[in-house]
């Protein structure tokens, strides 16, 4: 018996606290749960995840949508390996992109998943109120600003006449299986708006580049009032943003051009991309955002539209192609960070939102003044001379609509604006086109010219949802149609 | 009739209520070493023998506990209504059996220290009778290797006359019919049968059972009869163990199990598959125990020789109770204990084996020098080719050829040249042309393998204890000059007898491994044109191009040149690299230590009842030691690189002299530790009874297991290995740099980390036996861990299984057929488990320390990825399996075997698969995915004697696995993820291969076109994968990489001394890649394929490939994706090959005992002896393909010499 109590014991012993015994973390390693306040700022200071490239600035590409772009067949010839089809796809507005997805579009659902998580988990987690408030209102910008950009782009744009037409799915869960159908555009509105309305309420000044800030609020809160052509608020927003930061880069006297490789090559103080300068030198943007595409062949109607004396033409570089492809004609490639683009609400973006108000309202002299805040910056100021004033409000709106567009290309800001101008009406209608070849079977068949146009207000500015979206929610989430 | 005679004394219809150490000591006893004491020789004394109406077998277990000596009797045999009351002190077994047996029908022997009972009526003991016109035979009994078998009964067929063999295995038979039938048998040997046709001598060899010596199977948790198991296991004895002289014994279990296979990446590393895999991301090998526990690292800390018993589990009822570990199958490893001989026996052996010399040609298929430069020179006229220009260009490197048209296209430029030359091979060039490094590579860098190896046990047996240990010893020479290792296996194990009522065991593993590597190997090698050589005429070193970036960029010569043609003071003034030189200057040593302790006891608690506790500690520990002495390229590279030095002016080329070193100049080092330690501690309650008719085998117990593994490592630079000091850089982080523009960091180490898995699981197995022949089981398990998610739905999912097994044979209808000797049907059903790998159950994220997260990139302050969203459903993965089984033994037990049929479902399998990415993210891991694995297995053996002294023994395994993967959905799946990345797909076996033709038209460009599986034509220059069409829609399945069919067919032959094994092995129904010309443009490519040379040559059609275009085309760089899939990169890889050829002699016994030992053998063996057979034409070897990250084995030849003392 003796033997059996001696079981009973070592038994008993074992047996308790299995629970507890279970609970120790399988890992120590750098592999962390999400504990506390400053482990959402660690995530938010990510500017640069090279591991699953879904930093929160990384931005949705519209470059290849607009007219700031324009494949020479030279250029083709030579960049085609690294062109994918359905970039090709996207160029000439085809309704179906045979892609399966779009890294753009899965990376911003990510960190729409992020500012969910931040928004409905930050309470539980260790930190001070003020943090949390700040972190909740910092998220709800994220969501606003990849919302918005996504509406941009695969939604038709939002007038008084379609708010039934297809919006946004509007996820606000963190459950992988919880799969809403896609809101109307009435409804997308209404959320981006609650999203910003909410991150307006941040109390931080902009320390770094790459976070929110009331200034950053505000920014994107006048890009989004300009969207829907809501000028009050967009004046109001714009210059709230100015009033925090409004810095410039001078490009005569920031931008410096360094030799590399034997050839001339402008930049900021030897910026490279994602060095750590990248992020502190460049800081026009209230929130930095960056796209990244290597393919940004610039139209000749882009080039045409600046001035030879521009200090913006030293992004349009021809060097690699020629040297390296003996591509001479039509060569020319966007160059600003070596296929990186800022694409965040940016300084000159305000002075050009207050600028488009003011034109509109008749006030040409503050719509110059505006415009002229940006452009001083961009010449020599041995080759700086003002523009004359408009003489109307659509010449004023015009002279606005080519600024941003010398400005801020390849970015969402063309996309946009050929949206809400062609559905206004004040500006002549913007007719896209290209002359490319039939797109057969995920073939470019080059035996076969064809010019491709976009119509204004087509069906097709609402871009498609990528595929998998479509067959992996068994067509819950509806595609678009055109 | 013969059937009924059979069972008395030998085992095989028998079910001996026996645990297995009594049957295995039994055995060795008469077969493994000589038997000394006979008969009466015994005289243990009883203390104390009080019995009341006790059951025979109660004072069997009675007797054997006091005596500590085996019983062996037939259960079926022993009226359970028999009760004897005594009670004597002092009295020997003898006196006490004599009284307990009378008037019974049993009578007992004594053999050494094991009692057999048996019935006394149908056989009479050895009777001399008086002869009465007798016939009259004699003659001696032995096994196979020569020793003599005492105890052999000799009978008369059909009649009860018989005798048995004296202690020196002679016999002498009367008997009275003239046409009679001899039949020799013994527990554990085949019987045989012998015709008198007059002969007055009669010598006979038995053959051993394999499948009687296995007849008992061992899960790890309990050792039951294998007539009453269900499940499907395979048992291997010692014998089948050491018929392959290997350090490790993985290596031939493919050919002993029949649905195992072993196969080889492209690293060299073997993995072994139960029944196909079973798992997409988790473990696909079989747990591997050793003495009841589960023990990390496979096969290497176990001796070889000390194996006792291997038991392949491979269904759901074998294995299950492993539970959450047991889906791969699970191989149980007994170690030999103690022998049951008062004596001390000790056995020695050593063996040297020696490989041909490696095929350089093979591992490293590169197109010869004169071709190389004959296409670099097109690739330089075509433009595809970067020139360096200066220090920016400093981590470009390109061949020597490159360079020299390289110095063709600056001259012309230089002397105002417009685009590119007219490249031309010059006299300089046409010397490379004739230059080979092979001859020197093979000289002065490889050598032939050579491995010592050397192994001693001692077992033996104290007055309460049994006790064995062994040492292995080994020193391996590797094919690299500088490559060694040797290893040492020091085992010892005790068992010892505390008290009547409890067990002590103990055992103690301890392993030293020792590993030095000059840190250069094939892949060094493969990174140099066909062209340089190591040495000049007087045997120096010269430079080699290479385009080395791991663990440092090797710069580009040229530019370091002109950079020293401008600058001094460079702490390294020689910035020459040579694999040669780094081989001989780096010192790279791990030194592996590894020690298991494990003790148990064994509480008997009352008859048939007992509780036992045993744990496990284990402990690793790894050092790592890399030394880079000062003449490292790494080392001058790294002090060079830091130094302090203005980079504009290199830029400008502004001369300047160099002062400030960052790094200290001198050797450096990296270390490196890690740590394992696991814990498993198991409370056991066992039940075994028999109770008339109906037996019952019962288990249940608790596991607590957890292990944990840590890690750390360390760079140390001015490293003074004499007097163990070391310097420091003057800063880690944001370091300027000579040869580029923006800092880097120097490597610190300083990488901690930790990881634990815990455990805790309860298990119950029951089986149930009627009437000998039917047989019931099951069996319940749960695993509840820390790395499943806590709710208890997914924690604590229970794995279970259930079986059946009929001994069909037993049945009278079966009986009635002689040749039919044994069959049982079986079928069993459960769920096992696999530990998912790779996922996290919440939201996982890692910190990156701003300033040396991505070196200067980012920016710069501390951050955090999110890496994982997490799988808030986490649990096991689980595999459940249908397994139907045939034992069958016919013909005199001469042919026997099993065939199975299974059908394995794998469910719950973590996997990534494609979400929505409105979710949150475009995939995750989650337990979603299944897959499926049916398959047939045939095991057909036989023992065939073919003359008095020949015997052949040949062993035929064939298996057949047919896997599918039913679900995993993944939709992005471009053509380019389909050959590298994507080892599963829905709805195609694991390990896909795919292809498409060519269509053999060109477009109007000139461009071959590919015909897709679509019907839709591309043309070879276009990037099939951009079009985002999903891969699969693309290219034709044509199999997998693994083989569906693997058989092998094992012949062992003896005659008198000599024995001869012969392996062949045969896989057939899959296929493989085999690599070509890439088409990449690169120009730090250093060499090319040998397809090159039929390229160059124009006839790439004969092998299937697009001609290389001698005009400059668009989307060159898409050949590399399109000519991956091309139909001719596609080949079968069935094979026969002869795996093995093993020769061994045993001294004759009369020379042995004039040497004063037992037993001396002589071996050799040669592995790899070669290919019989492929169904490729191209000297592909399918186990080991061209150009892959090691040498191909080749022929390797042991020889050894094994003597027992």
């Amino acid at each position: 018996m003796k033997n059996i109590l001696a079981i009973l014991i070592i038994s008993l012993v074992l047996f308790s606290s299995c629970e507890e015994y279970l609970d120790e973390k399988p890992s120590k390693t750098n592999q962390q749960e999400i504990e506390s306040t400053d482990d959402i700022n660690l995530l938010l200071d990510n500017a640069l995840d090279l591991i699953n490239n879904t930093h929160v600035i990384l931005d949705v590409t519209f470059g290849n949508l607009t007219d700031d772009m324009y494949i020479y067949d030279e250029m083709y010839a030579v960049f085609a390996p690294w062109i994918p089809f359905d970039y090709i796809q996207s160029y000439s507005w085809q309704n179906e992109i045979t892609a399966v997805s779009d890294k753009s579009w899965t990376a911003s659902y990510k960190n729409i998943w992020l500012a969910n998580y931040i928004i409905n988990n930050v309470g539980g987690l260790e930190g001070s109120d003020n943090e949390k408030a700040n972190l909740i209102a910092e998220a709800h910008l994220i969501k606003a600003y990849k919302m918005l950009t996504l509406m941009m782009k695969h939604c038709l744009y939002p007038s008084s006449a379609n708010g039934d037409e297809l919006g946004l799915s509007l996820k606000n869960s963190l459950e992988f299986d919880d799969l809403p159908a896609r809101s109307n555009l009435q409804e997308t509105l209404e959320d981006i708006e609650y999203h910003i309305t909410e991150g307006l309420k941040i109390d931080k000044v902009r320390t770094d580049s790459w976070r929110e800030s009331k200034g950053s609020a505000a920014a994107l809160a006048a890009r989004y009032y300009m969207y829907i052509h809501d000028f009050v608020n967009a004046k109001k927003y714009a210059q709230q943003a100015l009033s925090l930061w409004d810095k410039m880069v001078n490009m005569e006297t920031e931008v410096t051009i360094f030799d590399r490789y034997g050839f001339d090559l402008p930049s900021t103080n030897n910026l490279s991309v994602y060095s750590h300068d990248f992020y502190t030198t460049w800081d026009s943007q209230y929130k930095m955002y960056v796209t990244q595409d290597q393919n940004m062949f610039p139209s000749a109607d882009l080039l045409a539209l600046y001035e030879p004396s521009d200090l913006r033409n030293l992004f349009y570089s021809g060097w690699m192609a020629a040297v390296f492809f003996g591509v001479t004609e039509n060569n020319k490639i966007y160059n600003k960070f070596s296929g990186v683009t800022f694409s965040g609400p940016d300084v000159a973006e305000m002075y050009l939102i207050v600028a488009e108000c003011a034109g509109r309202d008749g006030d040409f002299a503050t719509c110059m003044q505006n415009i002229e805040s940006v452009r001083v910056n961009r010449f020599a100021s041995a080759d700086y001379v003002p523009m004359a004033l408009p003489a109307s409000v659509k010449e004023a709106v015009q002279l606005v609509v080519d600024e941003r567009r010398r400005e801020l290309p390849f970015t969402s800001s063309r996309w946009s604006d050929i949206k809400r101008l062609n559905n206004e009406g004040l500006l002549d209608p913007i007719i896209l086109s290209r002359d490319f070849y039939t797109l057969t079977d995920g073939n470019v068949d080059f035996a076969s010219p064809q010019t491709y146009i976009l119509e204004p207000n087509s069906r097709k500015y609402a871009r498609p949802l990528p595929n998998e979206v479509i067959n992996l929610t068994d067509g819950k989430v509806e595609q678009n149609s055109y | 009739m013969k059937k009924n005679w059979n069972s008395h004394f030998s085992l095989p219809k028998g079910r001996w209520l026996k645990s297995y150490w009594l049957m295995r000591n039994f055995i060795i006893l008469f077969f493994v070493f000589n038997l000394s004491a006979f008969a009466n020789g015994f005289s243990q004394k009883v203390s104390q023998a009080q019995y009341d109406r006790s059951t025979l077998v109660e004072v069997f277990e009675h007797l054997m506990g006091e005596t500590g000596y085996g019983i062996l009797y037939k259960k079926s045999e022993i009226n359970p209504d028999v009760r004897v009351s005594l009670d004597v002190e002092n009295s020997s077994v003898q006196e006490i059996l004599d009284k307990v047996l009378m008037g019974t029908e049993l009578s007992y022997k004594v053999q050494d220290e094991v009692i057999v009972i048996f019935h006394q009526e149908k056989l009479a003991e050895p009777v001399i009778e008086t002869p009465q016109e007798k016939k009259k035979l004699k003659g001696t009994v032995l096994d196979e290797d020569g020793n003599t078998l005492p105890g052999v009964s000799v009978v008369v067929k059909g009649t009860t006359i018989g005798a048995a063999t004296d202690i020196d295995g002679n016999y002498m038979i009367s008997f009275d019919q003239k046409n009679a039938i001899l039949v020799y048998s013994f527990v554990g040997m085949i019987p045989q049968e012998i015709a008198y046709t007059g002969q007055v001598l009669q010598n006979v060899t038995l053959l051993a059972d394999a499948e009687q010596m296995a007849e008992v199977v061992v899960t790890g948790y309990q050792t039951i009869s294998k007539e009453r198991a269900t499940g499907s296991f395979v048992t291997l004895n010692s014998d089948n163990i050491s018929n392959s002289p290997n350090e490790s014994i993985g290596d031939n279990l493919e050919s002993l199990v029949a649905g195992l296979q072993t196969t080889v990446d492209e690293d060299g590393d073997i993995k072994i598959t139960i029944r196909g895999e079973s798992s997409l991301t988790g473990n696909i090998e079989p747990l591997v125990v050793v003495d009841g526990f589960a023990v990390d690292g496979g096969f290497e800390t176990i001796n070889r020789n000390d194996i006792d018993k291997i038991t392949v589990l491979k269904d759901a009822a074998a294995a299950s109770i492993w539970g959450a570990q047991a889906a791969n199958g699970v191989i149980v490893i007994t170690t030999k204990k103690g022998n049951k001989d008062k004596g001390i026996q000790v056995n020695f052996e050593a063996y040297t084996k020696m490989s041909d010399d490696v095929d350089l040609d093979y591992a490293n298929p590169i197109a010869n020098s004169a071709t190389q430069l004959q296409y670099e020179m097109l690739s330089w006229q075509l433009g595809y080719m970067t020139p360096s220009y200066d220090i920016g260009n400093i981590q470009s490197n390109m061949t020597k050829g490159s360079e020299l048209f390289q110095k063709q296209l600056k001259e012309y430029v230089a002397d105002g040249g417009v685009g590119l030359p007219t490249f031309t091979m010059t006299p300089e060039l046409q010397k490379l042309a004739g230059l080979s490094y092979k001859g020197q590579v093979k000289s002065l860098m490889l050598r032939k393998p050579v491995s010592q190896n050397y192994n001693l046990t001692i077992r033996g047996q104290g007055e309460r204890n049994q006790y064995a240990f062994s040492v292995m010893y080994n020193d391996n020479k590797q094919v690299m000059k500088e490559d060694s290792d040797d290893n040492l296996l020091v085992n010892f194990r005790n068992s010892m007898k505390v008290a009547k009522w409890l067990d002590f065991d103990f055992s103690v593993m301890t392993q030293l491994k020792n590993e030095k590597s000059g840190g250069i190997g094939l892949n060094h090698i493969k990174r140099m044109a066909p062209y340089e050589l190591l040495v000049d005429e007087n045997g120096n070193y010269n430079h080699i191009n290479t385009n080395l970036y791991q663990p440092f960029a090797v710069k580009n010569k040229e530019i370091i040149d002109q950079m020293q043609a401008i600058s001094d003071g460079w702490a390294y003034e020689d910035m020459t690299y040579n694999p040669l030189r780094e081989m001989r200057s780096q010192d790279f040593r791990t030194k592996t230590f590894n020690a298991r302790l494990k003790a148990g006891l064994n509480f008997k608690i009352a008859d048939g009842i007992k509780y036992s506790v045993g744990m496990q500690y284990s402990r690793g520990n790894i050092d790592v030691k890399n030394r880079y002495k000062e003449d490292a390229y790494y080392v001058r590279g790294m002090v060079n690189e830091y130094s302090v030095a203005d980079y504009d002016a290199f830029v400008a080329g502004t001369p300047q002299t160099i002062g400030e070193y960052q790094l200290p100049k001198g050797e450096m080092a990296y270390l490196k530790n890690i740590q394992t330690r696991a814990y498993v501690i198991r409370n056991q309650f066992s039940f075994d009874k028999v109770y008339g008719d109906h037996a019952i085998n019962f288990i249940a117990g608790t596991e607590l297991n957890w292990n944990v593994v840590e890690s750390n490592d360390n760079w140390l630079y001015g490293y003074n290995h004499d007097k163990y000091t070391t310097g420091m850089p003057s800063a880690y982080t944001d370091v300027s740099r000579m040869f580029y523009s923006n800092p880097g960091n120097i490597p610190r180490g300083g990488v901690i980390d930790y990881k634990t898995n815990k455990f805790f699981s309860l298990y119950s197995n029951m089986a149930y036996t009627y009437k000998d022949r039917y047989s019931l089981s099951a069996s319940v398990r749960t695993d509840a861990s820390n790395i499943t998610v806590k709710d208890p739905k997914y924690r604590y999912e229970p794995f279970w299984s259930v079986g059946a097994s009929w001994q069909l044979g037993k049945e009278d209808f079966a009986m009635q057929y002689d040749w039919l000797n044994r069959a049982i049907l079986r079928a069993t059903y459960g769920a096992n488990g696999n530990i998912p790998m790779n996922t996290a159950q919440v939201p996982l994220i890692s910190y990156v320390d701003g300033s040396s997260g991505f070196g200067s990139y980012g920016n710069g302050v501390d951050h955090a990825n999110l890496n994982d969203l997490g799988n808030p459903t986490l649990g096991w993965e689980k595999v459940k399996q249908l397994n139907l089984a045939l034992d069958f033994a016919v013909l005199g037990n001469k042919l026997f075997g099993t065939i199975e049929y299974y059908n394995k479902k794998s469910e719950s399998l973590v996997a990534e698969v494609s979400l929505p990415s409105i979710s949150g993210t475009d995939s995750q891991a989650f337990n979603i995915a299944e897959m499926s694995n049916k398959g047939i297995e045939l095991n057909l053996n036989a023992n065939l004697k073919i003359t008095k002294d020949l015997v052949w023994r040949p062993i035929f395994n064939f298996a057949y696995n047919k896997n599918m993967v039913s679900k995993v959905n993944v939709t992005d799946l471009e053509l380019y993820k389909l050959r590298y990345d994507t080892p599963y797909v829905q709805g195609y076996g694991l390990n896909p291969v795919w292809s498409y033709n060519l269509t053999g038209d060109t477009n109007e460009f000139g461009i071959p076109m590919i015909m897709g599986k679509n019907g839709v034509e591309y043309p070879a220059n276009v990037n099939i994968s951009a079009t985002g069409i999903y891969g699969p829609d693309l290219v034709h399945h044509r199999g997998s990489t693994v083989a569906p069919y693997v058989t092998s067919f094992t012949n062992e032959f003896k005659f008198k001394g000599f024995s001869l094994l012969a392996t062949v092995t045969g896989k057939f129904g899959h296929y493989m890649y085999n690599n070509s010309h890439d088409f990449q443009n690169r120009v730090d490519a250093m060499n090319y394929h040998e397809d090159m040379e039929y390229l160059i040559d124009g006839r790439a059609d004969e092998i299937g490939m697009l001609p290389i275009p001698t005009e400059r085309i668009s989307g060159i760089e898409s050949y590399y994706s399109s000519v991956l899939f091309l139909d001719s990169r596609v080949e079968k890889a069935d094979y026969i090959r002869l795996k093995e050829v093993m020769l061994s002699y045993h001294l004759p016994k009369s020379l042995v005992s004039k040497l004063g030992v037992n037993r001396v053998k002589f071996y050799t063996h040669i592995s790899n002896v070669g290919l019989l057979w492929t169904a490729n034409d191209k000297n592909i070897d399918p186990e080991y393909q061209k150009g892959l990250n090691f040498f191909k084995p080749e022929r390797t030849f042991t020889f050894g010499v094994n003597v027992n003392f």
